[in-house]
């Protein structure tokens, strides 16, 4: 083992735009080149999406494909020197590693992480025997909905958690929230979700679990905070009788209704909120401790009295109650919020271990369960069992997106990068604190930020920065380098914390891209009934045209925003602005956004879902409507829109259909789901809207998917679709360019890039928002909290006076770093330029908003206020050039010209074992058995009459038969096979042959049911079920010609028809009836 | 180029001219046929067939035993499990798993069987070794107490008492050595075997009885990874010279030792004896030239219809559909495709199967069986029924009654239905709605898809669905027998347990699509390709999981001892798919691979490996695109609905209202207000919401229920004093009459016969609570109000004439107002409000401004108050419109008066002349002919619209 000394583990700080793909396919490359061979294997990457683990894959192939092919770049270079080969050697060295990864593909271990775990898992489960293959969900809000449904359903009367459902129903009606608990639950419920609730869950379920829990701490809450209230309630209460009693009022005294003595006693004398007491004034801490300081001059009759009363009463009540605020209060206060969220902690409880039970009963296991799960098994261990099978073989690690890694995901991972470093192998991890915004999913930052280097050691650790940016350009790199220094101090000042600096030592960068760029920022006030909110959005569109007005194409330019409903205001406002008069001729306005990426955002969509709403259900006007109207849409633009919404007679309203769909709207209903949408889609001539096939496309693809998991028919379809249109899987996802501006969140940006970025309101709060603040869970370490474990409580100001204040603190630093962050992920996705609106410091928006950070940060630095313009109030930094290059046409692509879809089952040729078990079956078959069609199965597969009952055996075992049926059939076939005839053909001495091919020269061949061979003799023998026929005679008498062709000369042929039991006996193209069936009797006679 | 098959004729024939006598054996049944053709293409004169056969039938030709399908095989195994695990008296009990429970692992460990057998491994010794292990490092001795609690509490399916469990685990693997043995044993003495018993015994026991079954002269053909029991009869026939072998092979990957297409070959070239069975130079037909072109595209759907694009434009240069095949690895595209090939094509021919689990019988079958699960003595869910009534198999039978059971379920709101009265409909419903008592579920359905078999318009394809669900449930019934349940949690259970059963069977039940086999364009699964060439060749799903197939196979042999004993592992089945792709191409002149650009949620499924394989190093010229199609759906246009005669006619209808109602009501008001569009489809046109059976609670039915109670309340009250003067004595016990008012309601809604308890549990129960605590509150205002006298409840007949110039020259308004009550000279015109109703509102203006947020509910009790003055007399009376709602409900004292500005309103009337000014001129608005039905501005008004989807908004 070598020393610790040796820097084995990199840490590499990428700011935004540094280039980290390429860093880390080149260590991949160098480590795995460097040994040779299969070493490969050994080094697994670790991406955090799906995209960045292809990407890096297919950089990877393509790097090693043009080395292999003796091409070469920088990359290369570097390579070539780092691993000190020539350029052969180099050469050759990638040509064999190329080989190796595609034909050992499996060993290319690069993944994401969930995918690494469940593949752990998977293993462990499988190896171990512990349980069969659990089944992996996804959709993790789904489950919860179904957890939930069923604990609505089962709730019983006089339950504790019954009346906390009741309890949460009535508290959302008063609050004005809606008050279907169903659907408020689900929402709510998702809290369990988050990893600090996974992280305090097993022991919240411990202490929960106990009996009478909720009952006891809600007493024992109760109890403090009524104690306090009415130890300072007696003696204020005291006070205002003896006030009543001698008719005083504050008038009475020195400072008179300022004096604030009224709202001091009556405060503490009815006050039943805690929250809303106010502080206690100097005043009463000071001066009304001394009776000289009570009476007013205005009553100088009532002085005496006054200053009496003061002395031997008002004064010590007024100790006693101020004694007892700052002892107890804190404690009362901390009481009262947490009852306030005990029904909360209640149902959160039980719900978590509803859901266990769910997930036991089913044996099921949610994705984001996977790194607690795993955290689980491997305790403190440092060489853990669970990677026995899996991880044991890896030596190096490479770790994408550190910074989203969250605690359950790192401790993981820790064991087995300990390992490979202490065994010298290094590995290496990628991050930058400032792009952390996905907390909500578990990223923990102060993993990059100081655990990691007190985990790995700081002895063997190498940490560098990637110093330029390559995405943005020198403008854009100079603006948010001095932007970001500024906001970092801003931060800091504001939540009294040094965080924020440290976060963000690192935001300097070179430029690595060209030089130019734009940035502009503009600071919008409200004048009237306009606020700055609607100036911003109406400055859009002009942006739009500022920007194509040189040449910049719209599918160059980005428009972030915060929130799901800005995105879609702003792709409704530029719909109207397109069909205003406004709209210049040579702009175009188009958008792609989440909303119209929904795959109910095209017509034909929805057409195809209205006739299949219609087919379930006639009587639905709406489907009639939505039908009716997007046929007219589709097919008769021009028709007039009352008659094309006059749906509500059913007559006229097909009339206006296609013909084709009412007269076959009765065989549709009979389709399975996806056949019944391609008929639909031919049937009202779907498939020719280009510009929809893409959504067409997607929606069948669902279809499919539904089908082929779920089930197939159309109202289950149509339910589910219901709840699930909205939802992100089914929106159609853009496969490449699109001419029009994207509009996305700044969530979704993340990793992306883009030429303009346009963020129309950069607004968003630096803390939580009142009303979504989450819930924090907390513990204290005073009585009756610490018995109680970890309680919930709303976040908000209130807390920072309660036993709770440390942790609140934390919380709203890391709220203030989580909208910087934000803040900084979305500055940094520009290329060429960059335009911010924001509402200015004389708006409401401004305040507590990140608009307000901004503000001071230009004010605040040399280098931004110099360019700040404060008549206009705008900032502008370099210009907009004319965009250089035209728009290129994406090569090597190709579109849906058409949508075919066509009639299949005329054209397909299938076996109809069905169609001949049913034929000539009434409904009524009770009892009925199908004698023909068994004969015949029986009939064509046995040699001899002992093969009967052996054969019948199997008709059983293949399903076909019944064992009821067997004896019937066998006494049937048995009767059928001593007639002399038929018994000639089942006795022994022949040379048996069934269902024997003969070949025919040219292509064709000929199939005989039974074939009796002895010397030259020959007996054709056909099996019929249906009804006697001329073509089944001319068939035999085929058979008995090419036998005679064959070189047989004595050729005999027979017809059994099986249902009728008739045989016909065909000799020298003559026919001969050798028996009739007996009406009376299933025996033959001659 | 000629054909592997067609060689392999032309060379039979050369050496073999007497063809009868001869047998030729093929891996699969495609070639058998092909070759026919071959054959008799070169023949002068009929003659028979050589025997041809797959490998299967060639050896269990050669032994007396019978393989019986799978469900047999591990119900079988399922026996001898038990017996092994219930009979060694080692100690310990055994909890015996049902069926469907066990029916995993059975299939799992028949697999496991079967390759031990094929492969023809020391069974003993394997489950010695593998017991070992388990006991080395499966014990439990690693996890800590700790984490056995948290594994017991994540998926707790073992007991409680970890030891007993382990002990049971590793019993379980110790006693498999006996499970297979007896198992085994079990088998011979009934004449059945699984496969690889079977090819094990024949090639065991080869040796010993080789003259009895003397087949003749044999070739084999087309083969690559043999198991060890075949490569043991291959052998043995060739080194008795009575075989000769002919492989299907190319040198692009059998002399690269890179490429694991080869790897069998290459060590089958190594082989003792089959090496003399390489004869000649290895032909080298896949580096040939080539056209090869891969298109990438999202999800599936768009590869078919790409793909028919594709074709269609080959055939229109004059591809031969004979010459054509298509290769589906993921069977999910067989439909799509189906649907894809168009016009150029008639004739179809597909190999391989469809899965009955996506078969539209299946799912009747599923909700037959949850039919009878939520069945309760004779009462049938409506969920379910409903369900059943739009199946298109039921539909089928009689779409009319279907439709007509449907309508009168949702208009009676019928939350459970009576199995009789369904009975009574088209004979297959007496089958389908029987209700079942304890037992004979397989014979009801069986009865039920035998009856839907017979129906007479139903397709081929379904009888043909039909017939293999029939087929399904004999051999169910055969197997399992039907044990009559012992009561009706058992009963339940067992029906649940059925239909896990049914499910997993469902789905490896595969409905084979088989026909007449030479014609046409060629659709198949990548295992029916073998042997067989096309000049053109389209591959469908090359991605990871899909071809090569995902190798992790559930097996009880852990990796490692796999490979000690030379079991098939993941290599191994990627190198069999290596081979089965590269073969398929190696003769093709046109090739056209498509893949799915999207992987899945955990980023599997990425682009096959084998096509980035012959992209980096094939050398051939491939072309790559990807489809990418124009994003443009339709503009959104906007919807203006002009004022033509009929509309104006149909508009004009409202003032005579309905049987119910008479004129126009408050809420259409308001409606047009915030959306004359959505006015016009509503009221106008007529399109309302479809009916559905109500068992969630949701606001409205909420709303009911609150006023169903209050007006109850007071005419009680009323009817007892005979007066309608409220006082505070008559609120004595108010809370049982609540409570009892409360479950009147309740009952009334869902028609819960006369005799019948009403049961309150889950959301009902919630429903309840609230609406005690709303009405008690409102009770206890009441209270504290009286004395005061009701002078109206649940009002509806007040009309209200309004004058406007337009045609019809006058409008009627009317409504229903939920309470009028005075005290004194106040008389207060009240609604209750279950939703949000805000008392504030800005002006009279702001009520008709439809453009932002507006009070609706205060719109609406100033329309009442109206209504009311219109129709009393009101001089000296002070008219207060207010709502009772939860904004003020749960104020200490509650005003109920509306707030103007912030000035809360004690007498409407200085208000109503503006405000009927302004309505005239609504309505003057709404009858004008030149003013036409708009889309609202404001897209809050959208949120709640039914016509969201019609409108895009
Ligand atoms: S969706 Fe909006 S615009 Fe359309 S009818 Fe409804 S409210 Fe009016």
């Amino acid at each position: 083992m070598k020393p610790g000394i040796l820097k084995t583990f990199t840490l590499y700080r990428s700011s935004a735009g540094s280039g980290k793909t390429r860093t880390l396919a080149k260590e991949y490359l160098k480590w795995a080149l460097q040994h040779r061979a299969q070493y490969f294997r050994h080094i697994l990457a670790v991406t955090f999406t799906n995209k960045a683990t292809q990407e890096m894959k297919d950089r990877i192939l393509a790097y090693l494909g043009a080395f292999a092919r003796g091409e070469s770049d920088s990359l290369a270079e570097e390579l070539k020197k780092e691993l000190g080969m020539d350029n052969q050697a180099f050469q050759q060295n990638c040509a064999e590693l190329l080989t190796l990864i595609l034909h050992q593909y499996d060993q290319f271990s690069i993944s994401t992480i969930d995918a690494f775990f469940q593949r752990v898992i998977r293993s462990f489960t499988r190896e171990s025997g512990l349980i069969g293959d659990y089944r992996l969900e996804v959709e993790q809000d789904a489950v919860l909905e179904e957890v939930i449904n069923n604990l609505i359903d089962e709730l019983v009367d006089k339950q504790e958690l019954t009346q906390w459902v009741v309890e949460f129903a009535k508290e959302n009606l008063e609050n004005d929230k809606a008050w279907d608990v169903r659907s408020i639950l689900v929402d709510f419920a998702s809290e369990i979700f988050r990893d600090e609730f996974k992280a305090i869950e097993d022991e919240l379920m411990e202490h929960t679990k106990q009996p009478d829990f909720f009952r006891h701490l809600r007493d024992e809450l109760w109890k403090v905070k009524n104690a306090f209230l009415k130890g300072v309630s007696v003696p204020a209460t005291d006070v205002l009788k003896i006030w009543e009693t001698n008719q005083w009022d504050p008038g009475h005294f020195k400072w008179g209704s300022t004096s604030g003595l009224t709202k001091y006693f009556e405060q503490f004398a009815n006050g039943k909120m805690l929250k809303s007491f106010e502080l206690i004034k100097d005043r009463m801490r000071g001066d009304f401790l001394h009776a000289k300081n009570w009476p007013s001059k205005n009553y100088p009759q009532k002085t005496a009295t006054i200053l009496q009363v003061a002395e031997t009463e008002f004064i010590p009540r007024i100790k006693a109650i101020n004694d007892l605020y700052d002892r107890e209060y804190a404690r009362a206060l901390t009481a009262e919020i947490a009852l306030q969220n005990l029904y909360v902690f209640g149902l959160l409880a039980d719900i978590a271990r509803k859901l266990q039970d769910y997930k036991r009963e089913n044996n099921l296991m949610l994705l984001a369960d996977a790194p607690k799960f795993l955290n689980k098994i491997i305790g403190d261990s440092d060489t853990p069992f669970v990677y026995e099978k899996v991880g044991s073989f890896y030596r190096h690690y490479l770790i994408d997106e550190f910074q989203d890694t969250s605690g359950f995901q790192w401790n993981n991972f820790l064991p087995l990068l300990t390992n490979g470093l202490d065994e010298g192998y290094p590995s290496m991890v990628v991050g930058d604190v400032k792009q952390a915004i996905y907390r909500w999913r578990g990223g923990d930052l102060s993993l990059l930020e100081k655990t990691i280097e007190h985990d790995i050691g700081a002895g063997r650790m190498d940490i560098r920065k990637l110093e330029s940016n390559f995405r943005s350009a020198e403008k854009i790199v100079v603006f948010n380098n001095a932007m970001f220094t500024a906001l970092a101090a801003i931060a800091s000042e504001e939540t009294e914390s040094a965080i924020a600096p440290s976060v963000y030592r690192d935001v300097m960068q070179a430029t690595g891209a060209e030089a130019g760029g734009f940035v502009h920022v503009s600071f919008l006030e409200e004048e009237g009934e306009e606020t700055w909110k609607s100036s911003a959005q109406k400055k859009i569109p002009k942006h739009l045209e500022m920007l194509q007005q040189r040449g910049i194409p719209l599918a160059d330019i980005a428009i972030l925003v915060r929130r799901n409903d800005e995105g879609q205001k702003i792709a409704a406002m530029l719909l109207e602005y397109r069909n205003s008069e406004q709209a210049l001729p040579d702009c175009r306005y188009d958008v792609v956004s989440n909303e119209s990426l929904r795959i109910d955002g095209a017509s034909t969509v929805n057409l195809l879902l209205g006739a299949m709403r219609y087919l379930l259900n006639p009587d639905d006007a709406t489907a009639r409507a939505q039908l009716s109207y997007e046929y007219a849409r589709l097919h008769e633009p021009t028709r007039n829109e009352a008659d094309v919404f006059a749906v509500a007679n059913q007559v006229f309203f097909e009339s206006q259909l296609p013909e084709k769909f009412t007269r076959e709207k009765i065989s549709l209903k009979k389709l399975p789901l996806f056949e019944l949408t391609e008929t639909i889609i031919d049937i009202f001539d779907l498939g020719r809207q280009k510009g929809e096939l893409v959504y067409l496309q997607a929606f069948q693809d669902l279809v499919l998917e539904f089908y082929s998991r779920e089930r197939n028919d159309l109202a289950s379809y149509l339910e589910w679709w219901e709840l699930n249109k909205s939802k992100e899987k089914t929106s159609i996802k853009l496969s490449g360019e699109v001419n029009a501006v994207k509009i996305l969140t700044i969530h979704k940006a993340k990793g992306l890039e883009f030429k303009y970025v346009i963020i129309p309101f950069c607004s968003w709060n630096i803390d939580h928002e009142k009303f979504l603040a989450p819930n924090l869970w907390v513990t204290s370490n005073e009585q009756p909290f610490s018995s109680a474990g970890y309680l919930p409580v709303k976040y908000g100001k209130v807390l920072g006076r309660t036993y709770f204040a440390v942790p609140f603190q934390e919380e709203r630093i890391r709220v203030h770093l989580d909208n910087l962050n934000l803040l900084y992920v979305a500055l940094t996705r520009a290329e060429r330029g960059l335009i911010i609106m924001a509402p200015h410091p004389d708006t409401r928006s401004n305040v507590k908003s990140v608009a307000g950070w901004l503000y001071k940060a230009i004010q605040s630095s040399d280098t931004l206020s110099e360019t700040w313009n404060s008549a206009t109030q705008e900032f502008s930094l370099g210009e907009i050039l004319h965009a250089k290059e035209k728009a290129s046409q994406r090569a090597g692509t190709v579109e849906l010209l058409a949508y075919e879809t066509s009639r299949w089952r005329d054209k397909l040729v299938i076996r109809q074992a069905g169609n001949i078990f049913f034929q000539g079956m009434s409904s009524d078959t009770r009892g009925r058995i199908n004698y023909g069609i068994h004969l015949h199965a029986v009939l064509s597969r046995i040699k001899t009459r002992d093969d009967v009952a052996p054969t019948l055996v199997r008709l059983v075992q293949e399903g076909l038969v019944v064992e009821t049926e067997r004896p019937v059939l066998e006494v049937e076939l048995n009767e059928l096979l001593s007639n002399p005839v038929v018994a000639r053909w089942f006795e022994l001495g022949w040379d048996v042959r069934n269902e024997v091919p003969i070949l025919l020269p040219g292509n064709t061949a000929s199939r005989i049911d039974r074939l009796l061979l002895k010397e030259n003799h020959a007996i054709v023998i056909d099996f019929k079920t249906g009804e006697k026929s001329k073509t089944d005679q001319k068939q035999v008498m085929e058979y008995m010609d090419i036998l005679k062709q064959m070189g047989f000369t004595e050729v005999e042929g027979y017809l059994l028809y099986t249902r009728d039991k008739e045989v016909l006996s065909l000799h020298d193209g003559k026919k001969r009836v050798v028996k009739k069936k007996n009406e009376s009797q299933l025996g033959l006679d001659f | 180029m000629k054909s592997f098959l067609q060689n392999l004729a032309e060379e039979t024939l050369k050496k073999h001219p007497s063809l009868d006598g001869l047998t030729i054996v093929f891996p699969n049944r495609r070639a058998v046929l092909y070759f026919r053709k071959h054959l008799s293409s070169l023949l002068t004169q009929p003659a028979f067939a050589p025997r041809i056969n797959t490998i299967e039938e060639f050896v269990s030709g050669l032994s007396a035993l019978h393989v019986p399908d799978r469900l047999e095989l591990i119900h079988r195994l399922y026996t001898s499990y038990n017996a092994v695990m219930n009979t060694r008296q080692d100690g310990e009990e055994t909890m015996s798993e049902s069926f469907d429970q066990f029916y995993f692992w059975g299939d799992m460990l028949l697999r496991d069987f079967d390759e031990i057998d094929k492969y023809m491994v020391d069974a003993r010794m394997l489950f010695r070794d593998l017991s070992n292990q388990k006991e080395l490092d499966a014990g439990f001795d690693f996890l800590t107490d700790e984490q056995k609690e948290f594994l017991l509490s994540f998926w707790g399916n073992f007991n409680v008492d970890l030891n007993a469990n382990k002990r049971k685990f590793l019993r379980v693997w110790r006693l498999l050595a006996d499970v297979y043995d007896t198992y085994r044993e079990q088998l011979g003495q009934n004449g059945l075997a699984y496969e690889g018993m079977l090819y094990r015994e024949v090639a065991e026991g080869l040796r010993d009885k080789p003259a009895s079954t003397d087949p003749g002269q044999i070739i084999f053909a087309g083969y690559n990874a043999l198991t060890g029991a075949e490569e043991k009869i291959i052998t043995h026939f060739v080194s008795a010279e009575k075989a000769e072998v002919h492989w299907d092979l190319d040198a692009y990957y059998v002399n690269n030792t890179a490429q694991e297409a080869g790897r069998f070959f290459r060590s089958y070239q190594r082989h003792e004896i089959l090496k003399k069975t390489f004869v000649g130079d290895t032909p080298s037909n896949f580096s040939g030239k080539k056209n090869v072109q891969l298109f990438g595209s999202a999800q599936h759907v768009g590869q078919a219809k790409l793909m028919s694009q594709v074709l269609e434009e080959q055939l229109g240069k004059g591809f031969d559909p004979e010459d054509t095949l298509i290769v589906l690895p993921d069977e999910k595209l067989l439909l799509p495709v189906l649907h894809g090939v168009s016009g150029h094509v008639d004739k179809l021919n597909v190999t391989m199967g469809f899965p009955l689990a996506s078969t539209p019988i299946f799912n009747l079958v599923e909700f037959l069986v949850e039919l009878q699960l939520h069945q309760r003595t004779g009462l049938f869910n409506h969920r379910q029924v409903l369900a059943l009534l739009s199946h298109p198999y039921v539909v089928s039978a009689d779409p009319s009654h279907a439709n007509r059971y449907r309508k009168e379920i949702l208009e009676k709101n019928q939350v459970s239905i009576h199995a009789e009265i369904l009975q009574a409909g088209p004979p297959l419903y007496s089958a389908v709605f029987r209700a079942l008592e304890g037992e004979g579920l397989l014979e009801y359905l069986r009865e039920v898809i035998h009856a839907i078999g017979s129906l007479q318009y139903l397709t081929d394809l379904d009888k043909e669905y039909t017939f293999h669900a029939l087929t399904l449930v004999n051999r169910l019934e055969e197997v399992m027998g039907s044990t009559p349940a012992k009561d009706a949690k058992n009963w339940r259970e067992s029906l649940k347990s059925f239909s896990r059963l049914f499910r997993q069977l469902g789905r490896s039940q595969k409905i084979p699509f088989t026909g007449e086999p030479l014609k046409g364009l060629q659709i198949m699964g990548v295992l029916e390709t073998r042997n067989l060439d096309y000049k053109n060749v389209f591959v469908l799903s090359l991605n990871e999981g899909a071809l090569p197939a995902s190798g992790n196979k559930a097996s009880y042999v852990p990796y490692n001892i796999r490979k000690a004993y030379s079991l098939p592992t993941a290599e191994h089945q990627d190198a069999m798919y290596a081979y089965l792709f590269y073969r398929v191409l190696q003769r093709a002149e046109n090739v056209f691979l498509f893949y799915n650009t999207e992987t899945d949620i955990l980023g599997q499924g990425e682009m096959s490996r084998f096509v980035q394989q012959i992209l980096l190093e094939s050398g051939w010229k491939i072309q790559r695109k990807v489809l990418h199609s124009p994003v443009q759906p339709r503009p959104i246009t906007p919807i203006t609905i002009e004022k033509s005669e009929q509309v104006l006619q149909d508009l004009t209808k409202l003032n005579e209202g309905n049987k119910n109602f008479k004129g126009i009501s408050p809420s259409a008001l308001n409606t047009y207000i915030d959306c004359p569009l959505q006015f016009y489809l509503k009221h106008v046109a007529k399109i309302r919401e479809p009916k559905e059976v109500e068992e969630n609670l949701d606001a409205r039915l909420f709303g009911n229920l609150l006023h169903n109670v209050m007006e109850k309340f007071y005419r009680r009250i009323q009817e007892k004093k005979k007066s309608p003067i409220i006082q505070s004595t008559d609120f004595e016990h108010y809370k049982e009459t609540v409570s009892q008012l409360i479950d009147e309601a309740f009952i009334l809604h869902y028609g819960i016969e006369a005799g019948r308890k009403l049961i309150y549990e889950g959301q009902r129960l919630v429903v309840r609570e609230v609406i005690r605590s709303f009405v008690e509150r409102i009770v206890e205002h009441d209270k504290a109000y009286t004395p005061f006298t009701i002078e109206g409840l649940e009002r509806g007949e007040l009309l209200y004439y309004a004058k406007i110039e337009n045609a019809p020259g006058q409008a009627v308004l009317s409504g229903k107002i939920d309470r009028l009550d005075r005290k004194g000279d106040v008389v207060r015109v009240l609604d209750y409000k279950t939703g949000r109703g805000d008392l504030d509102f800005a002006s009279l203006e702001s009520l008709f401004d439809g453009s932002g947020p507006r009070n609706r509910a205060v719109f609406q009790t100033l329309i009442y108050a109206l209504l009311y003055r219109a129709n009393h007399n009101t001089a000296g009376v002070r008219l207060a419109p207010g709502l009772i709602s939860r904004l003020n409900l749960f104020d200490e004292a509650l005003d109920h008066r509306l707030i103007l500005n912030k000035i809360p309103v004690d007498d409407a009337e200085p208000l109503l002349e503006e405000f009927e000014g302004r309505l005239k001129s609504l309505l003057e608005e709404m009858f004008d002919p030149n003013t036409p039905f708009k889309q609202t501005q404001n897209l809050e008004a959208c949120k709640f619209c039914l016509f969201q989807n019609i409108c895009y908004r």
